[in-house]
């Protein structure tokens, strides 16, 4: 005999509310009897409950309490003393209690299997201690543009370094070719003039002309490496004199807006022909190197934000508009260049809405800012001159929020907006352009003759975004519009990888105020896992070598990324990109992963310590294996609302339900269980992307080697149960239930 | 598949389809999004009993531009074969299809024809009525 | 190069002109066009009565052409259409699978779907074909405007047609004009339909789609209108006086095929061209 393991059991009374149903003195003596120690407290929760547990263990003590819920009370269970990772909760209040107290008897039994298992989860529990790694207090900016411009100032004023890499010679994106903002009509040049301030005397660094090339180390310490094209002008020696700009014979260097930033000129080195070398030779401060070459670097960050901006959708394909065949039409973006060159002639403007989007062929979604860039334009039109004839032809007009009010003030100019989209832009053969139109609230036809086109084009994916995409190949998903993905409603901000971050349009359209808050949230997401990693559990996937045999098969199913090989050619997962959902340890054919919270030896002695003739010979037994971020909580939820049913399934929450081995599903057919359910999210909302799905997949697998052994596959399923799904639970277990009476008790169970 | 009226239920009624049809332009009974409007809303029996719906010239410049891709023109043919079908289509249907029954073709080709056709240089054309079978079962003997 | 010829229903009876010039042409550069026996109807008018029976009839004359190992060469660009459009509905296996049932009745074969079908002047207007032609002209064309009507169904479904140009900006025609040295005219309406396909539903709808497109191009000074379809010849050629009423106006315009514009350019003799069949007299 080994000597007495130091586990120790203490069941909850919960004041009396689980004793109405529950023996508490019978369930600590059923442990007792099993040779461990046992206690009873009537409030376990309570700071006594707390102290008591304290006083009766110490940090190596392994410790089950039979309490309530697993997720409730979780602020005051985390002051035991002992190592969290040696603690195990089991329901025997919620889940059982509560939702079976007509059938007390059934009620004991259940809790007294329950603890069974919770005791075996505990004996192979491990300690795992906390370590520290240096985590480079930096933030990369994948993008000069609006969003990353803004990422890096939030950055910078959270205490982090920020520094930006931008491929093009200056920051301030598509924003600097703008006319005005709306909807407070102001020039960019404003907006962007304070933000620039703000980089220089924050000195924060700005690599322009610079593009990524690749990105190895892990997240808190990521190594990117970049190629510098050659600007030919020192930036730090330039004083903006301008006698280079005054002395080129060819016009290769200017300055190409009053707002450059780096504010040097550009040099041309295209249309620099004659090799003069006249400008490095006047430069008073040897500023100019005609011979530079590009060059590469490497710079370290904790945490990259990626903010490639967007694209404007070239609408060549809509040849029907006329797009560079008739030189009056113009995309939104290039009219914005166009309305700085208008004089207050009198103009007929035509925008058209929607070119490109919301077309299964071009652009599938809506682009967000079309419908206010029109109305701004139009507006910018009417203040040019009050004459002048502005249609807007629109299918949905999209303001929402406050924007209204600006389409209200447009409606109210006289801007003509009308509803049916024009089929194309012709010009005639004397030179007019002329669109006809079927005006559907009219039900009339409408031709109109315009002076200029506006094709209200939308927001597409950008080259930087498709470039980066080459870079950073697996450690970013993109979604088929080829935007960065990310679990939009509740972390918009996070991508799929840990320490990769998004701002602006590269995650989709959006507007210019909506960039900035991106920008902003992005940094507090970085932030906040800069500061989470400098301490963190040594929780992540432990890899069996003496069972893997190198199949791979974690490194391909693992939605983080995480998995390396080590230098013997065995796989491991990084700990910094492993986020735990225990996918890896569901996917492995040999059962040799084990993540902190749970490993294989755990589940499968839980499954050999149940009765399962506990309920009768003829009453089915059903495990039931939840994720817990939704499923395992659904069922939590049965109790509050009153519900119950049959005390036959006992559940086990698990990290997700792709953490689900085939083995042990295995192993709990053949030890007589009837019947086994996997419980997971529906496929979109899978908190591991695709840890739900590649659950669905195993139990098919797992169902097929049924059918091969002549027992019955339906015996194995999988549940779609969302957060809210209690009565999905509800009903799929009826069923679940009948079918598994309907086909006869397992013919492996042993009677 | 053949197209069925789901096929309409992603327009936008944009109306681009009416915007750009020639029919429309000179007739204006003849609205090509109010049709497949009609066909969204569960409406087929309304719209093939529209007189409209054979005016369709079938440019197939609706179905070309339109954005959502709804293969306006060959909706319109599910239509017209709908009230064909329904004994709603106007008469010159019918006399197309009892020709197109009988020799396969809508313009039957007679001895005169080939002896114009021999004159001039040109090959004999035969008759081929056999194999209709098939045919007339489809559009069914009336 | 051989090609399987499918002269559809309208053509051998209504555009003799057209016939002629295109067997004539298509021999004088080597194209080997051999009839489709036994051909049908392409389905197209069998739209409006039973799609699954217009696609059994372009199906069955595909599978002719397949049994012959030939790619289609079509001169009606409605059949064109019409037999492209099939070629993509049956790549629904399930369509297909229903379809071939029918045509084992008829004890013809199998569809397969390893064949195109291209319209003549697609096959004409390519590059190789145009530099012969530029090369060897004898009837000098140089001072003859000519506008063009594409025809509807010479470019759409534009899918069907495999997207190989443009369907608001062709050009294969033009490259036609080009190369028998005339100038081409460019007029408001030129994608305007020519109306034909309605003509049964509504006449005077369809006279003036007719009607003033031939306005406009005389407007513009056009001394011919170029087709490619005996659909739209019968609009703009047999029907001109009455299309030219409904338009108030009274017009002599000569209708011509572009294989007779090409025959022409190259000295091809008026039989040869069919030019007897011509309904609007023109001495060039």
């Amino acid at each position: 005999m080994n000597a007495k393991p130091n586990i120790k059991v203490f069941v909850c009374s919960c004041n009396g509310i689980i004793e109405n149903v529950l023996s508490v003195q019978d369930l600590t003596g059923g442990v007792q009897d099993a040779g461990l120690e046992a206690l009873s407290h009537p409030f376990l929760c309570s700071q006594e409950g707390i102290r008591y547990i304290n006083e009766n263990t110490d940090a190596d003590t392994k410790v089950l309490i039979a309490a309530c819920s697993p997720f409730h009370k979780q602020s005051e269970f985390s002051n035991l003393r002992t190592n969290k990772f040696l603690i195990h909760r089991i329901d025997i209040r919620d889940q059982c209690a509560f939702v079976h107290k007509n059938k007390p008897d059934e009620a004991f039994k259940k809790a007294q299997t329950l603890i069974k298992m919770g005791v075996e989860k505990v004996r192979f529990s491990n300690s795992i201690d906390q370590f520290s790694s240096d985590i480079t207090k930096t933030i990369a900016v994948i993008g000069g543009g609006i969003a990353g411009i803004n990422t890096a100032i939030f950055a910078n004023d959270a205490g982090l370094k920020a520094l930006i890499i931008e491929k093009s010679p200056y920051l301030g994106g598509k924003v600097k070719e703008l006319f005005t903002y709306f909807p407070r009509m102001c020039p960019p040049a404003c907006g962007l003039e304070l933000f620039f301030n703000r980089l220089r005397h924050n000195r924060i660094s700005a690599l322009t002309l610079t593009e990524l090339i690749s990105l190895e180390g892990n997240p808190g310490n990521f190594e990117l490496t970049y190629k510098r094209y050659p600007r030919y002008i020192d930036e730090n020696k330039c004083t903006v004199c301008g006698l280079c700009i005054q002395e080129c014979p060819n016009q290769a260097i200017y300055l190409p807006n009053h707002l450059c930033y780096p504010s040097i000129p550009l040099l041309d080195r295209q249309s620099c022909l004659n090799e003069c070398m006249r400008c490095s030779e006047i430069c008073p401060t040897n500023a100019i190197n005609l011979n530079e070459n590009e060059s590469f670097d490497k710079l370290n960050a904790g945490a990259i934000v990626v903010a490639t901006g967007w694209d404007s959708f070239k609408p060549d394909k809509l040849s029907e508009y006329g797009y560079k065949v008739i030189d009056r039409v113009f995309t939104n973006l290039e009219f914005e260049k166009k309305i700085k060159e208008l004089t207050d002639k009198k103009t007929t403007v035509a925008f058209i809405q929607c070119v490109g989007s919301r077309d299964d062929k071009n652009l599938p979604y809506c682009s967000d800012v079309c419908c206010m860039v029109s109305i701004k334009q139009a507006l910018s039109l009417k203040t040019l001159n009050h004459d002048n004839e502005v249609y807007i032809f629109y299918n949905d007009i999209r303001t929402p929020g406050e924007y209204e009010l600006f389409y209200k003030r447009a409606r109210k100019e006289g801007i003509h907006f009308i509803k049916g989209i024009p089929s194309e832009v012709k010009e005639t053969t004397n030179g007019e352009i002329n669109l006809s139109v079927y005006d559907t609230v009219l039900n009339k036809r409408i031709d109109i003759k315009a002076d200029l086109v506006v094709l209200a084009t939308g927001m597409m994916v950008s080259d930087g975004t498709l470039n980066l995409k080459q870079v950073l190949d697996k450690n970013l998903n993109f979604n088929e519009n080829g935007f960065v993905v990310s679990h939009l409603q509740c972390y918009p901000q996070d991508s799929l990888r840990e320490g990769i971050y998004s701002a602006g349009a590269c995650r989709g359209p959006m507007d210019v105020a909506s960039s900035i808050n991106s920008a902003s949230s992005s940094v507090i997401s970085a932030l906040s896992f800069i500061n989470k990693k400098i301490n963190q559990y040594r929780d992540f996937p432990n890899i069996n070598k003496e069972k893997c045999d190198v199949c791979k098969r974690c490194i391909e199913e693992c939605p983080h990324n995480a998995y390396l090989f080590d230098t013997k050619g065995f796989p491991y997962a990084d700990e910094n990109k492993c986020r735990r959902c225990g996918i890896c340890m569901g996917s492995c054919p040999v059962g040799a992963i084990s993540i902190g919270s749970l490993n294989i030896e755990q589940l499968s002695s839980m499954i050999d310590v149940i009765d399962v003739g506990i309920f009768g010979d003829d009453e089915p037994l059903v495990l039931a294996f939840l994720c817990q971020n939704d499923a395992y909580r659904a069922v939590d939820d049965i109790s509050k609302y009153g519900g119950n049913y049959e005390p036959n399934i006992l559940t086990i929450p698990i990290p997700c339900a792709g953490a689900v081995n085939g083995l042990i599903v295995a192993k709990a057919i053949s030890s007589g269980i009837d019947g086994v359910i996997v419980g997971g999210c529906e496929d979109a909302q899978c908190h591991f992307s695709k840890g739900s799905s590649l659950a669905q997949e195993r139990i098919k697998s797992i169902r097929d080697k049924l059918t091969e052994m002549f027992l019955e596959p339906e015996r194995v399923s999988f549940f779609h149960i969302p957060r809210d799904g209690s009565n999905i639970f509800l009903n799929q277990t009826k069923n679940f239930l009948r079918v598994l009476r309907d086909m006869g008790r397992n013919p492996l169970r042993i009677i | 598949m053949l197209l069925s009226p789901n096929d309409a239920q992603s327009c936008l009624k944009c109306g681009k389809c009416t915007s750009g049809c020639d029919i429309n332009r000179l007739d204006p009974s003849f609205i090509p999004h109010r049709l497949i409007h009609l066909v969204t809303m569960g409406m087929v029996a309304d719209s093939i009993s529209e007189y409209s719906i054979w005016k369709c010239s079938t440019c197939f410049t609706c179905s070309e531009r339109c954005p959502q891709r709804i293969k306006v023109t060959e909706i319109l043919w599910m239509l017209k074969e709908k009230a064909f079908k329904e004994g709603k289509s106007p008469d010159f249907v019918s006399k197309q299809s009892e020709i197109i029954k009988t020799h396969a073709k809508l313009f039957p080709i007679s001895d005169k024809d080939n002896a114009r056709r021999q004159k001039a240089g040109l090959p004999v054309i035969e008759e081929y009525p056999d194999g209709l079978a098939n045919l007339r079962q489809i559009l069914g003997d009336k | 190069m051989d090609y399987a010829l499918y002269l559809g229903c309208a053509i051998p009876i209504k555009a003799l002109k057209y016939e002629l010039s295109a067997r004539n042409i298509a021999a004088r550069f080597g194209i080997n066009l051999i009839d489709l026996k036994c051909f049908t109807c392409c389905g197209f008018p069998v739209k409006s009565m039973d799609n699954l029976a217009a696609l059994y009839l372009s199906a069955r004359n595909l599978v002719i052409a397949e049994s012959q190992g030939l790619d289609i060469v079509g001169l009606c660009s409605g059949c064109v259409a019409t037999l492209s459009e099939a070629i993509i509905m049956l790549e629904d296996i399930n369509l297909r699978k229903e379809i071939n049932g029918l045509l084992k009745k008829e004890g013809i074969g199998q569809y397969k779907g390893i064949l195109k079908v291209r319209h003549l002047a697609k096959i004409l207007s390519k590059d190789t074909i145009l530099e012969q032609i530029s090369n060897n002209i004898s009837f000098d064309l140089t001072n003859k405007c000519l506008a063009i009507h594409y025809g509807c169904h010479y470019l759409k479904p534009s899918e069907a047609h495999g997207k190989l140009e443009d369907v608001n900006r062709p050009t294969s025609i033009s490259k036609i004009v080009k190369a028998i040295g005339a100038k081409e005219i460019d007029y408001d309406l030129k994608s305007q339909c020519c109306g034909l396909t309605m003509m049964s539903a509504d006449e005077s709808i369809a006279y003036q789609l007719a009607g003033s497109k031939l306005k406009d191009i005389a407007e513009k000074g056009a001394d011919a209108l170029i087709v490619a379809c005996p659909s739209c010849c019968v609009a703009f050629e047999n029907n001109q006086k009455i299309a030219c009423k409904a338009v108030d106006t009274t017009l002599s315009m000569p209708v011509l095929y572009y294989t007779q514009l090409m025959g022409l350019a190259i000295g091809m003799s008026d039989k040869e061209l069919g030019f007897e069949f011509n309904r609007v007299a023109f001495k060039w």
